[in-house]
């Protein structure tokens, strides 16, 4: 079982999951504990021959209930690839199955952020290679979507509204752009090749989405990973964000209140739930309130093609990013790469 | 040894393949710590049938490891219903 413990200094929680050392690390693609288990083979976290998209509660959890939760998502059984060579429906599919779980986690009263997210690379810590992502149920706001929020109040309204808007005006950092979502590189952005996929319409989940919006969210996710992919020519690393709104005081906007709302609250939670940053109006009815915005970041580490950008002194003991790169030049480069990979795409 | 289902949600399986009558046998010792929840008749898991249930264009099966969490398979079904 995992414990939060509160750091004063930082005014922020911390989980410690101890447990988590021993989690599988790494294991060559016959053991790997994300396929599907073959007949006569041997037996898998997915107990079925073959399967599309799977989810599962991660048995090395750094969140479990009654405090929280930890998911496993499988993009897919087939052990290599990547979120970008998903075929088209597959990725899409998996929207809904975000969209899913972000509602089924919502409606639980320990969970007051859902926070899907997928690691890409052993360059960002990944020790399963199979395509797979994960989501989190925090039992608190976690500091960056609060950050989100507080922007939203500083600035009067929807900051990534704000920001879009802007990214679209000057364009020098947009890279790819659809119906439903635009790409750019953000105009502060602290990783060399930071992007963000934003809805174009002020939509604060994927539960706010139409259909159509799902499926060019999907389309502008590939076209992204598919352009890093090309810009180096390699496997890009990165760290992928889901933000959303939160679903504490804001569950409303969450699906609505489900059976299982009515069970006991443990009192750890009720502690946590007392003591979290808790929006008080709900964003469902109060269109005043901030809300965030459905939006997903991408914090890629390498700043060359053999070169990693490391957090050192500045950026862990000063929390002040300094970047080697200018984000104009960085979307000049991903701009290019993203229409290499659809021409190539194209081709293929 | 096969998961058994959640309670009140038990919809049809994921697609099988070829190979779907066979048993995945017993786990064997796994020198990387991977995660060996169950050994598994996978037949077992796969054959009862239930109600589907939707989530937009996909529509999902519960089932409850031996273990007692939760594994949800997907399939894309786009035509198959709504929420």
């Amino acid at each position: 079982m995992s414990e939060l413990r509160y750091e004063e200094l930082r005014g922020e929680e911390v989980v410690y999951a101890v447990d988590r050392q021993r989690r599988t690390f790494l294991p060559p693609a016959d053991h790997c504990p994300l396929c599907p288990t073959r007949p006569g083979g041997e037996p898998t976290e997915i107990p079925f021959p073959s399967f599309e998209i799977a989810v599962f509660e991660n048995r090395f959890p750094a969140l479990q209930a009654p405090l929280g939760a930890a998911e496993v998502v499988v993009y897919t059984d087939v052990h290599s690839g990547s979120l970008g060579t998903l075929a088209r429906e597959r990725a899409r599919a998996l929207m809904w199955v975000w969209r899913e779980r972000y509602a089924e986690l919502g409606r639980r009263e320990d969970v007051e952020y859902v926070y899907i997210f997928e690691n890409r690379g052993t360059e960002v810590g990944v020790t399963l290679h199979h395509p797979h992502g994960q989501i989190y149920g925090y039992p608190f706001l976690p500091p960056v979507p609060a950050r989100e929020l507080a922007a939203d109040a500083r600035l009067g309204g929807c900051a990534v509204c704000a920001l879009a808007r802007r990214e679209l005006a000057e364009g020098t950092r947009l890279v790819y752009e659809n119906e439903g979502a635009v790409v750019y590189v953000p105009y502060a952005g602290r990783w060399a090749y930071e992007a963000h996929v934003v809805m174009r319409e002020h939509r604060t989940s994927l539960l706010a989405c139409e259909t159509r919006e799902l499926h060019e969210l999907a389309d502008a996710l590939q076209a992204l990973v598919r352009g890093y992919d090309a810009l180096f020519e390699r496997p890009f690393p990165y760290v992928m964000a889901v933000h959303q709104a939160p679903t504490g005081a804001g569950r409303e906007s969450a699906g609505g209140r489900g059976e299982d709302s009515k069970k006991e609250v443990p009192a750890r939670a009720r502690a946590y739930a007392r003591g979290a940053p808790k929006k008080e109006r709900s964003t469902a009815t109060d269109p005043a309130a901030p809300t965030g915005h459905l939006h997903v970041e991408f914090y890629p580490p390498l700043r060359t093609a053999d070169k990693l950008k490391y957090l050192a002194g500045s950026e862990q003991g000063a929390g002040t990013f300094v970047a080697d790169t200018l984000p104009e030049e960085s979307a000049v480069a991903l701009r290019e790469a993203i229409a290499r990979a659809a021409g190539a795409g194209d081709g293929g | 040894m096969a998961p058994e289902r959640a309670s009140g949600d038990p919809p049809e399986p994921p697609a099988a393949s070829a190979g779907r009558a066979g048993s995945a046998g017993a786990a064997r010792d796994d020198p990387h710590g991977a995660a060996r929840t169950y050994a598994t008749d996978a037949t077992d898991a796969t054959d009862a049938d239930a109600t589907d249930e939707h989530c937009g264009e996909v529509e999902l099966a519960r089932y409850r490891k031996e273990d007692g969490r939760a594994l949800i398979l997907y399939r894309w079904r786009p035509d198959g219903g709504t929420e």
